[in-house]
């Protein structure tokens, strides 16, 4: 019997539909996209030369702003794929008039605006491909929950999320702050990739940004999560920024429409036919 | 019956604005230019559409086109009513003696082509690579490309005529669809950058390259202010904020919306795309609007067939 392992691919493109269209294809039924929970415990196992350590990557996470039918605006952060799921649902965003009344398009900073319907299914846990996933409560999530599956939501408070330290800050507050435990996907699986950051390079300060000051609330909103990256870690405490080759840590920030990388992971059989492993330099034929 | 390139040559004394309006050039001519939109969310792929369908005969608009293109055209007329992106660019190179300057390219410069734009955003990030964006996301070009620039010389070997920017502001005649205009980088960067009265811009060394020279600025501008009869208009550049030993290049874009609203600046979070943001320049990463002009025979066109039963 062949052995059957999960491989990561990394799928880059230079636009980020077409860049999950192609990670989703490369997980396949069986398979996933990587969440930015996913991809943190990666890092966390991972030595820090591997790849996973030295660039940035989009993840299949995204922070959805709506409101509750009460009126109350809250963040609600989506694991495993959400609003913007599929590459479809990405480009009728990007396709939209931008015309600032429009429904549908994308904001001023570059979320992808969510429909008020796509708002309330969002609360009770429906994605518009019609899926459905369990919905927690921030409080709940942080005593944490036994056997979560690939795919959930979390349901924070935008007031909280919006008060969420900004910026590069110290390791000992973000492991207590409610947003990077979101993001994260769990308290102790916050705690145990901080920890492994922190000793990276032995610093004090990581990146953790978010959008919730300068955004209408009312305007039901969400954003795919990017985690930085760049060889070596250098400047990790916010004294390097250069463009995409910035360590910042987590954004929330990003347009929507720009580049994208993926981790798609998805059984393979190792068979001895497969060119993975095969020897491709030419060398010297031996002396007869 | 008139070949493309007797209709091309003939189109190019007329003037672009003709180009872009769909009057037929001559009745017996079965052949006329027609302009078709190019949108993608992927800028590069919109480009090549778009240059696909100029094909030999026809151009991608630059903003001197866009914008000649809008002041001979309605206020209703979708040219004035979206934002749109230009065969123009704004490279940050070095002389041989070391000075920085600005050299803008309309017509198609170093991005002009899809692959190089590809090149660009495919390319290792860090910042030590010679390739790739610049830590503000305009794209690197090399120190090669960046001499040959400022020589008129494309990467592809495409050759064009390059003035100096005091020889352009007295008027140049018989400009060319694609050609360079060289500015010293501190005027540049002193130019005016934001919501700017009428009148500074139409001195303003930067628009008047953008424009394609101080008339068709002045002209342009002018236009522009008498739509809502407004004060100001939106100008942008980054070239107080790079670092100019970096040979770089942006892309130029040309904004606006739906009645033109906000084109003075207003209130609250701001509009994205949505917003009139005048005369721009913008990195390799982002959407893509372009104007494509090719020459069509109207009769082998689907445009005007009726498909309904």
């Amino acid at each position: 019997m062949p052995d059957r392992t999960m491989q990561p691919t990394i799928i880059f493109q230079p636009h980020i539909p077409t860049a999950l269209h192609r990670a989703l294809e490369c997980a396949g039924d069986d398979g996933f996209v990587a969440s930015l929970p996913d991809l943190l415990r990666a890092r966390a196992r991972a030595p820090y030369d591997n790849i996973v350590w030295n660039t940035w990557f989009t993840s299949h996470s995204e922070e959805c702003v709506v409101a509750t039918p009460q009126g109350n605006p809250v963040v609600v952060a989506i694991h495993g794929g959400g609003v913007l799921g599929t590459p479809k649902r990405f480009e009728r965003s990007l396709y939209a008039d931008m015309d600032h009344r429009n429904e549908e398009g994308l904001t001023g900073d570059g979320a992808a605006k969510v429909t008020r319907q796509e708002a309330r299914d969002v609360l009770e846990g429906r994605l518009p491909d019609g899926t459905e996933i369990p919905v927690y409560a921030f409080s709940e999530f942080r005593r944490g929950i036994a056997d979560l599956p690939r795919r959930y939501a979390v349901v924070l408070d935008f007031e909280l999320a919006r008060k969420t330290e900004k910026g590069f800050t110290p390791f000992e507050v973000l492991k207590e702050e409610p947003n990077f435990i979101v993001r994260a996907g769990g308290l102790e699986a916050a705690v145990a990739y901080l920890d492994r950051f922190q000793a990276r390079h032995g610093t004090k300060l990581m990146g953790n940004f978010h959008p919730f000051n300068h955004i209408d609330p009312d305007q039901p909103q969400t954003r795919a999560i990017f985690l930085a990256g760049n060889q070596g870690g250098v400047g990790s405490e916010g004294d390097y920024f250069y463009g995409y080759d910035s360590d910042y840590g987590i954004g929330g920030y990003a347009h929507m429409a720009g580049m994208a990388r993926y981790v798609a992971v998805a059984p393979r059989v190792a068979r001895p036919g497969d060119l993975r492993g095969q020897d491709f330099e030419r060398r010297a034929r031996p002396e007869a | 019956m008139i070949t493309r390139r007797e209709l091309m040559q003939a189109a190019a004394t007329i003037g672009i604005g003709l180009l872009v309006s769909p009057r037929a050039l001559s009745k017996e001519a079965e052949l006329r230019m027609v302009a078709r939109i190019f949108f993608d969310s992927y800028n590069t792929l919109a480009l090549r559409q778009a240059l696909h369908y100029a094909g030999d005969d026809g151009f991608v608009a630059s903003l001197p086109q866009l914008l000649h293109a809008r002041v001979n055209a309605d206020y209703d007329n979708l040219i004035w009513n979206t934002w749109f992106s230009a065969q123009s660019e704004e490279s940050v190179v070095a002389t041989p003696q070391g000075n920085p300057v600005v050299v803008t390219v309309h017509g198609g410069g170093i991005f002009g082509n899809p692959a190089r734009i590809e090149r660009a955003l495919r390319a290792d990030l860090s910042r030590h690579n010679v390739h790739g964006l610049t830590g503000q996301y305009a794209a690197k070009i090399t120190r090669q490309e960046a001499r040959e620039l400022l020589r008129g010389r494309l990467p592809d070997g495409t050759e064009f005529p390059i003035h100096g920017f005091e020889a352009f502001r007295k008027g140049v005649s018989g400009l060319p669809r694609r050609y360079g205009v060289v500015l010293d980088f501190r005027t540049a960067k002193a130019s005016a950058n934001g919501y700017v009265a009428f009148d500074e811009l139409r001195n303003d060394p930067v628009t008047i390259c953008r424009a394609g020279g101080v008339e068709a600025a002045a002209t342009y501008l002018e236009k522009a202010r008498r739509r809502n009869n407004t004060n100001r208009m939106q100008a942008s550049h980054r070239h107080d904020a790079i670092d100019p030993t970096q040979p770089q290049t942006r892309l130029l874009t040309l904004g606006g919306n739906r009645g033109g609203i906000g084109s003075e600046g207003h209130e609250g979070l701001s509009w994205g795309y949505g917003e009139d943001w005048g005369l721009s320049a913008s990195g390799p990463v982002d959407m893509g609007r372009y104007v494509a002009v090719a020459p069509l025979d109207p009769s082998t066109d689907v445009q005007h067939l009726d498909f309904e039963i």
